[in-house]
C-alpha cells in the first residue's frame, strides 16, 4: 500500500546525508578566524564564501559546531561559528569567532543540507546570512499498472528541495543544488519500511531550476526530484 | 490498406488533440492522472490566462502572458517563499504536468480506442 508518510521521510533521510564538500580527517590548525592548513586547498576541496560548514575533532569545544564561511584561500578559511538556542519558543542565533588552537591530525570540516531546515508543515524563520532549506513534497497521482484485483498500484510523487543562501554568494547555491542532484541520481532506490522499493525517476531525471531571488537578503535554487513507486493493491 | 492508414492517422490525431487538452487542464485546473494541482484561484486571473492553441497541426503550445505565473509554478516570489491561500489549486502544475504525459497520452489513447 503507497504510504506518502513514509516515502517523505525516506527522502528527508537521504536529503539528510547530503555531502556538498568535505577535507576529510587532515591536519588543521584553529586562528582567531578561522581555521588553516599546511598542505593541499580549501580551495581545491571545494569550499566558498556563503557556505555553512560543520567542523570536528577539535580540541576547543569552540572549534567544533556549525560555522558560516565567509572567506577561502588555498591554506585559510575564515569561519563564523554559529549557536543556536531555544528556550520557550524563542530562537537566539549567537555568532562567535574561532578560539587559536594547534595544528592537530583528524579535523574535519564538511558542508551538507545546511542546518536550518523548514520541514512541511514545520516553518522557520530564516536568519540573516545563514543558509536554509525547505522542502515541499506531492504524493502525485495513483493508477493501477498491472491486471487483476491484486494488481499493482503506481505512484509518481514529486519532491522539492529549495536551498537559500545568502545574496551575493554567487554560484555558491547552484554547488548546493548539484550535490543534492548527485545524491538523488536518476534509478537510486530507496527501501521503505513497509518493504516498497522507491525510486528516482530516469524518464524524467532529477533537476535544477534557474537561480532566482527569494526573500531579501537570500538566494534561492529549486530542486525537483520525480520518484515513482510500485506496490500491491490491497484489497 | 490506404484505408486503415488513414483510419489510424485520424486516431492518432484525435489522440493528440486529447493529450494536449489534458495537458492544459492539468496546468489550469488539476488533473488526476498527472497529480497536478492547477492554478491557485484568488481573483481567477492566472487560471483563466493559460491558453491551448495549436500553431502547427502536430504542435500544440500551453501559454500564459502572466507575470506571476512563474512565481507560482516555482512557489517563490519576490519577497521569498510563498504561502499557498487558495483552498484549490498549488504549485510545480507545469512540472507535473510535463513529468507525466506519458500515462495521460497512454490513457487519452486507451479512451479514444474503447471509443
Amino acid at each position: 500500500m503507497i504510504d506518502s508518510v513514509a516515502i517523505q521521510l525516506a527522502m528527508r533521510a537521504r536529503a539528510l546525508t547530503l555531502s556538498v564538500v568535505t577535507t576529510g580527517a587532515i591536519a588543521m590548525s584553529a586562528t582567531a578566524t578561522g581555521f588553516a592548513r599546511s598542505a593541499a586547498s580549501f580551495q581545491t576541496d571545494g569550499f566558498w564564501p556563503g557556505m555553512e560548514l560543520r567542523s570536528s575533532g577539535f580540541a576547543n569545544a569552540a572549534n567544533n559546531g556549525v560555522g558560516l564561511v565567509t572567506k577561502v584561500t588555498a591554506l585559510a578559511i575564515d569561519v563564523t561559528m554559529l549557536s543556536v538556542t531555544n528556550a520557550n519558543g524563542v530562537r537566539t542565533v549567537t555568532r562567535s569567532a574561532t578560539v587559536s588552537e594547534a595544528a592537530g591530525g583528524a579535523r574535519t570540516l564538511s558542508v551538507g543540507l545546511p542546518s536550518f531546515q523548514a520541514w512541511e508543515n514545520i516553518g522557520i524563520i530564516p536568519e540573516a546570512g545563514v543558509p536554509w532549506v525547505e522542502e515541499q513534497f506531492n504524493p502525485g497521482p495513483n493508477a493501477q499498472v498491472t491486471i487483476g484485483p491484486n494488481g499493482d498500484i503506481e505512484a509518481l510523487p514529486f519532491y522539492w528541495l529549495y536551498v537559500h543562501l545568502p545574496n551575493g554568494t554567487g554560484l555558491t547555491v547552484a554547488r548546493y543544488a548539484d550535490a543534492l542532484i548527485r545524491l538523488f541520481p536518476p534509478r537510486l532506490a530507496l527501501p521503505l519500511s513497509n518493504g516498497d522499493v522507491l525510486r528516482v525517476r530516469s524518464d524524467v531525471g532529477p533537476s535544477a531550476k534557474q537561480l532566482q531571488n527569494s526573500q531579501p537578503g537570500f538566494a534561492v535554487k529549486l530542486v525537483e526530484i520525480p520518484l515513482r513507486i510500485r506496490t500491491a493493491n490491497s484489497i | 490498406m490506404r484505408r486503415e492508414i488513414a483510419k489510424v492517422t485520424a486516431m492518432a490525431m484525435d489522440v493528440f488533440v486529447d493529450v494536449a487538452a489534458e495537458a492544459h487542464r492539468s496546468i489550469q485546473s488539476g488533473s488526476e492522472l498527472t497529480g497536478a494541482p492547477g492554478q491557485p484561484v484568488d481573483t481567477g486571473n492566472l487560471r483563466a490566462s493559460w491558453q491551448l492553441s495549436f500553431p502547427t497541426p502536430t504542435l500544440a503550445s500551453i501559454d500564459t502572458n502572466v507575470e506571476y505565473a512563474e512565481a507560482i509554478e516555482d512557489g517563490v516570489g519576490p519577497h521569498g517563499p510563498l504561502t499557498l491561500r487558495s483552498a484549490v489549486g498549488g504549485f510545480h502544475s507545469v512540472s507535473m504536468a510535463a513529468a507525466n504525459m506519458q500515462r495521460v497520452a497512454d490513457e487519452m489513447a486507451k479512451r479514444r480506442a474503447a471509443g
